[in-house]
């Protein structure tokens, strides 16, 4: 019998670096060039993915708005989260100090058991790169985090990243299979 | 079957789980070949034939499971039952691609029978060796348009368990909860499994529960928070049923039906009628019987005004002639015979019928119910033809009855009774209460012919006695609104239209020595019961939501009624000197937008005295909405199809329910004390389905919005395309102004709008707090350096002033100025006098008043300022820990002695005010009297009373 896990995954980064838009191709596999910014709010969405025959995971996605103004909601929508997705923008370095300092947020405040994931978006604008590879791999492994690079444009690593980010979180449940994880229902 | 309970299982929320399942069939219906539709079930026919019985059993299109689904919020909640019915989606499909067919809520007329199928000319084919069928039969009466449901099956041994568990489950239901606050909803979990499927719920089956029409839309949904969505599923079929139910209300409505209703209480003391109730009854006096009272109270004309009272209604007016004038009633009375004037309903509430111990512990016989309801219609005089007894119910000494005008007699049905006894042991009959419930269906038209039908309710009880049991009452009150409970159901005892009358013995909370002065001085005419009642007991729960708190009261302007002592050991104006006067008896009532109640008058009949109380009537009309059933139907059936769509949402959340907020950034602009301040934010729906909103707090330790912002609506439904206005108002009141004096002046704020089954949006506020001098401690009003919209830091303690300047000059201006006093503390002060004063000691301008001897509004605006001020300090001028000695002072001395406690800053504060209030009395012609009229208004600005 095949098990569907319910997980809830808050993406966090600063404005402009593409958070809605990795998430509506995520979601719905669409692009859109001029899309408006997420003004003072937080979308909600969900989308299921299949890790394996036996097993799926509904996400329950939060993207939150990036201005500076409501940061202050920002745990509101972190908390109780199981993943997070920290997004920057690979032709802007400071975008990833914003994405360090969400990082540091999330360590010491959001759920222990949270898996974050850092993730480069617009890997299509390479020729106007800021951030190398090497850089931001190199921190993610310092910091024990999932890292990879997307383009929200061409689809390039998304379903990749979802579907990575997942599997810790069924892992952990299978192994505490002594006391039911609270995610997993019995489907 | 371990598969089939998990496949259940996932058709299921994750509060309810499935108890038993059972595997059935349904023998179809026989289609009239001449209609070509399914003719009216009639089970047992059908069930009769064994050939289509056997037809019906093979065919896999007819299997049903049968599901008893316990829900369970937690351990707190009482544990709920459902019946549901599943088919499969199409035949031989796994159980999770099943339809919930039916639901039954195991509650009130909720029964399960079972039958075993006649056998003799079954075929050999379905009667395998052992195999017994059995046919059950399901119905739901309390929700309307619902059919029986008949299913047939062979698992008998499960069968047994289904029906154990309906048995359990009803009893649940039917034991009164533990907890003392009943849940307000009850089987609300239901509602996602109904939703799609039924086309009209129960919108008019059950009485909305008065309790959950008084709660606000937004307090009824789930606990939800930003990024914490809650029950989404649950709440918008919530938020739907409120709408659907507005709007049904509105397009089925077909005018008004005006009922009148008169309410009668009277604790009688155990004794037996002995004098005419025409008074109480409304009615005109029985010629025949001589009124003794009237002579009693005759005597008493001169020293107990009537005309003190303001005269409330044109019937009590009548009652006041009769009283001085049995001549001018006769004049008037030019009604005819077959007149239909007098209400149409008349219920009388009798308390302390039987005092006799035996009463309590049998149930006594109607003597007594009879002899009073004799006096009743012998009161009715020439109307009592044309009236007849409707229903009465008795609980040892409670009785409650009702009367109704026989010409509306058919108006009448569904007419219910109910008793609990709260009394000794918490049982016992000798406290308690009595209550009818009835339906009222309007005469049908030819316009409307099918009116549906209004529930009223009356309650009467008679709660424990004596000054100090308040606490009691409200528990007697709580226990009551639980037990009195009626056939119908899982409804719950607060009515839609309730009116209890009833000795509810809430008192006075004021020393007897002062309530007598204030009845009985001359002085006192004016004010008297509004004085008097700032103190009464039942005034104070209701204000302070201990209970009653949805009920109405309409203005008290009768004396007290309770207690009166026909020996000597009476005050003037006959009250027992061991009893402080209250208001004991008392009427109160509670509606909802389907029937709007208005109270035509509330009187006391002194001169009924033949109990140590004195009857209580209360006059009701109750405007009800005519509404056309069919119509009201065809209304819910539109408007469930205009939202289609809308639960479905949370199949495919995204981006198909799309809110619009046209402007998130809302400046609400500078807010000075008490000015209101208003905004709107345009909430446009731009998706394609129909959607709703609701307000939601960050977390659970936070408010939705600050004390000092209101936004209106709170939740919402938007068709396609609709645009809401949400409206924020603004108001610094006492406690917001004085956390914001001290703190900081930016009032900025972000309200979390979560779309149900979407997007959380954010709308941020921003204002800027204007101080005021209102609402400072006294210590900080004297640290200030000036006027306290001055620049400039707080004196340091050292340099403080003697006393607040705001406080001197107010006394001052009055002081110094050749100025009428007379009005002052008494007369309505001029609000906009006071606005502009206040913002005169704020920014420290001068008084654009010029003082004159013939001004009276002036003065008395500046009098009111200054209790205003006092009023607003957040720590009372007489410490709060020292004012119980403060009103044991008898001397002078004392007094003086008392202000070396004071803080020094309040000593100067309470010496200027009190050499002001001196010269206010002896400058007035009567000091003593001016001493008296004042002192208790000021009294309560200075301390907490």
């Amino acid at each position: 019998m095949s098990k569907q896990y319910q997980f809830k995954l808050v993406l966090l980064g600063e404005s402009a670096v593409g958070k809605s838009s990795l998430v509506l191709r995520f979601v719905k596999d669409q692009f859109d060039d001029y899309r408006e910014s997420t003004i003072g709010g937080a979308a909600f969405l969900t989308q299921t993915v299949t890790l394996d025959e036996q097993t799926t995971v509904k996400f329950e996605i939060w993207d939150t708005a990036g201005q500076e103004r409501y940061k202050s909601l920002a745990p509101m929508y972190y908390r109780n989260a199981n993943c997070a997705v920290v997004l920057y923008d690979i032709t802007s370095s400071a975008t990833l100090e914003k994405a360090r300092s969400w990082i540091r947020e999330l360590q010491r405040q959001a759920d222990p058991s949270i898996v974050i994931a850092l993730c480069g978006n617009k890997s299509d604008l390479a020729a106007r790169r800021q951030v190398t590879e090497e850089e931001a791999k190199k921190y993610a492994e310092e910091e024990g985090l999932m890292w990879a690079e997307t383009s929200a444009k061409s689809g390039e690593g998304v379903t990749e990243i979802f579907t990575a980010i997942g599997r810790p979180g069924v892992d952990l449940n299978k192994q505490a299979t002594a006391q039911p994880g609270q995610e997993a229902c019995n489907c | 079957m371990a598969s089939q309970d998990s496949a259940l299982r996932a058709l299921l929320r994750p509060t309810d789980t499935v108890i038993v399942a059972l595997e059935a069939f349904v023998v179809p219906q026989p289609t009239d070949p001449a209609i070509g539709t399914p003719v009216p079930p009639l089970p047992a026919d059908v069930l009769s034939d064994p050939e289509s019985v056997q037809r019906a059993s093979e065919d896999a299109r007819n299997r049903r499971v049968l599901a008893v689904v316990s829900h369970n919020d937690g351990p707190n909640s009482p544990e709920e039952g459902s019946v549901f019915v599943l088919k499969a989606r199409s035949p031989g499909r796994a159980l999770e691609q099943s339809d919930i067919l039916r639901v039954f809520p195991v509650f009130g007329d909720f029964s399960v029978s079972m039958a075993q199928i006649r056998r003799s000319t079954l075929s050999l084919r379905l009667s395998q060796a052992s195999s017994t069928l059995i046919s059950l039969t399901i119905t739901q009466g309390d929700i309307l348009g619902r059919v029986p449901l008949v299913l047939c099956t062979q698992q008998v041994e499960t069968l047994r368990t289904v029906l154990a568990e309906c048995k359990r489950l009803k009893e649940l239901v039917d034991a009164p909860p533990l907890a003392s606050a009943p849940p307000l909803t009850t089987f609300s979990w239901l509602a996602p499994y109904t939703a799609r499927r039924a086309p009209l719920p129960s919108l008019f089956a059950l009485p909305e529960d008065l309790r959950v029409a008084y709660t606000p839309l937004h307090l009824r949904l789930s606990a939800a928070f930003a990024g914490d969505p809650g029950d989404d599923a649950s709440d918008i079929v919530r938020i739907r049923d409120d709408w659907i139910r507005t709007r049904v209300r509105e397009e089925g409505s077909r005018g008004k039906h005006l009922l009148r209703i008169r309410v009668g209480s009277f604790n009688v003391n155990g004794s037996l009628p002995s004098q005419d109730l025409s008074l109480w009854l409304g009615t005109e006096a029985a010629p025949s019987i001589p009124d003794q009272s009237l002579v009693s109270i005759l005597n008493r004309v001169e020293k107990n005004p009537f005309e003190a009272a303001s005269p409330l209604s044109s019937v009590e007016k009548t009652a006041q002639m009769k009283v001085v004038d049995a001549e001018v009633v006769s004049s008037t009375d030019t009604e005819g015979e077959d007149d239909d004037s007098g209400p149409d309903l008349l219920v009388l509430g009798f308390q302390e019928l039987d005092l006799s111990a035996e009463a309590l512990i049998y149930a006594s016989s109607t003597a007594r119910e009879d002899a009073w309801c004799d006096a009743v219609f012998a009161a009715l005089g020439s109307r009592a033809g044309r009236y007849e007894k409707l229903v009465s119910k008795q609980l040892v000494g409670i009785l409650v009855v009702a009367i109704v005008r026989t010409t509306m007699r058919p108006c009448f049905g569904e007419i219910k009774s109910s008793a609990a006894g709260t009394g000794i042991m918490g049982l016992m009959g000798n406290k308690g209460g009595t209550a009818l419930r009835m339906h009222f269906t309007p005469p049908a038209t030819d316009a409307v012919k099918a009116p549906a039908a209004t529930v009223l309710t009356f309650v009467n009880a008679h709660l424990a006695a004596f000054d100090e049991m308040v606490e009691r009452r409200h528990a007697d009150f709580h226990e009551l609104t639980r037990r009195l409970q009626f056939d119908l159901g899982a409804a719950a005892a607060v009515p839609r239209d309730g009116l209890p009358s009833a000795d509810l013995n809430y008192r006075v909370d004021a020393l007897d020595e002062d309530v007598r002065t204030i009845l009985d001085s001359e002085d006192w005419a004016e004010r008297r019961f509004e004085t008097l009642l700032q103190y009464d007991q039942l005034k104070a729960a209701v204000r302070d939501k201990k209970a009653f708190t949805i009920f109405n009261e309409g203005p008290i302007t009768h004396f007290p009624t309770y207690r009166f002592n026909p020996g000597l050991l009476k005050d003037p104006l006959g009250y027992d000197l061991k009893r402080r006067p209250a208001w004991t008896d008392r009427v109160l009532w509670a509606s909802n937008a389907f029937a709007r109640v208005e109270q035509r008058s509330y009187t006391g009949h002194p001169q009924i005295t033949m109990s140590d109380h004195r009857p209580v009537s209360a006059e009701f009309t109750v405007e009800i909405n005519i509404v056309d059933r069919p119509a009201a139907e065809a209304a819910a059936d539109k408007l469930y199809r205009q939202l289609k769509g809308l639960e479905d949402a949370h199949e495919d959340t995204n981006a198909r329910v799309n809110l619009k907020i046209m402007n998130v950034n809302v400046d609400m602009g500078k807010i000075s004390y008490k000015k209101t301040v208003t905004q709107q934010v345009a909430v446009r729906n731009i998706g394609r389905v129909p959607c709703a909103y609701r307000l939601v707090p960050v977390d659970d330790e936070s408010s939705i919005h600050p004390d000092w912002l209101t936004v209106e609506p709170m939740t919402a439904l938007l068709l396609p395309d609709e645009l809401v206005q949400i409206t924020l108002t603004a108001c610094i009141g006492n406690d917001s102004a004085a956390r914001l004096n001290v703190d900081h002046k930016e009032l900025n704020c972000t309200l979390i709008l979560h779309t149900v089954m979407g997007k959380d949006h954010f709308i941020a506020v921003t204002a800027e707090y204007v101080p005021t001098c209102f609402a400072n401690s006294l210590t900080r009003l004297t640290r200030l350096p000036g006027p306290i919209r001055s620049e400039g830091t707080l004196l340091t303690e050292d340099r403080t002033i003697n006393a607040p300047r705001e406080v001197m000059r107010l006394i001052n201006w009055m002081m110094a100025s050749d100025i009428s006093m007379e009005n002052i503390f008494v007369a309505t002060a001029d609000e906009m006098m006071v606005d502009t004063i206040r913002e005169c000691l704020d920014t420290g301008a001068e008084f654009p008043f010029k003082p004159s001897p013939t001004d009276e509004k002036v003065p008395v605006a500046f009098g009111e300022t200054l209790l205003r001020l006092l009023d607003s300090l957040p720590e009372p001028l007489v410490p709060v820990d020292l004012q119980q000695q403060c009103v044991e002072m008898t001397s002078r001395d004392e007094v003086f002695e008392m202000l070396d406690a004071f803080p020094p800053v309040a000593v100067n504060v309470w010496i200027s005010v009190t050499a002001f209030l001196n010269f206010v009395c002896q400058s007035s012609a009567d000091p003593e009297i001016k001493t008296t009229k004042i002192g208790g208004e000021v009294a309560s600005h200075i301390a907490y009373l």
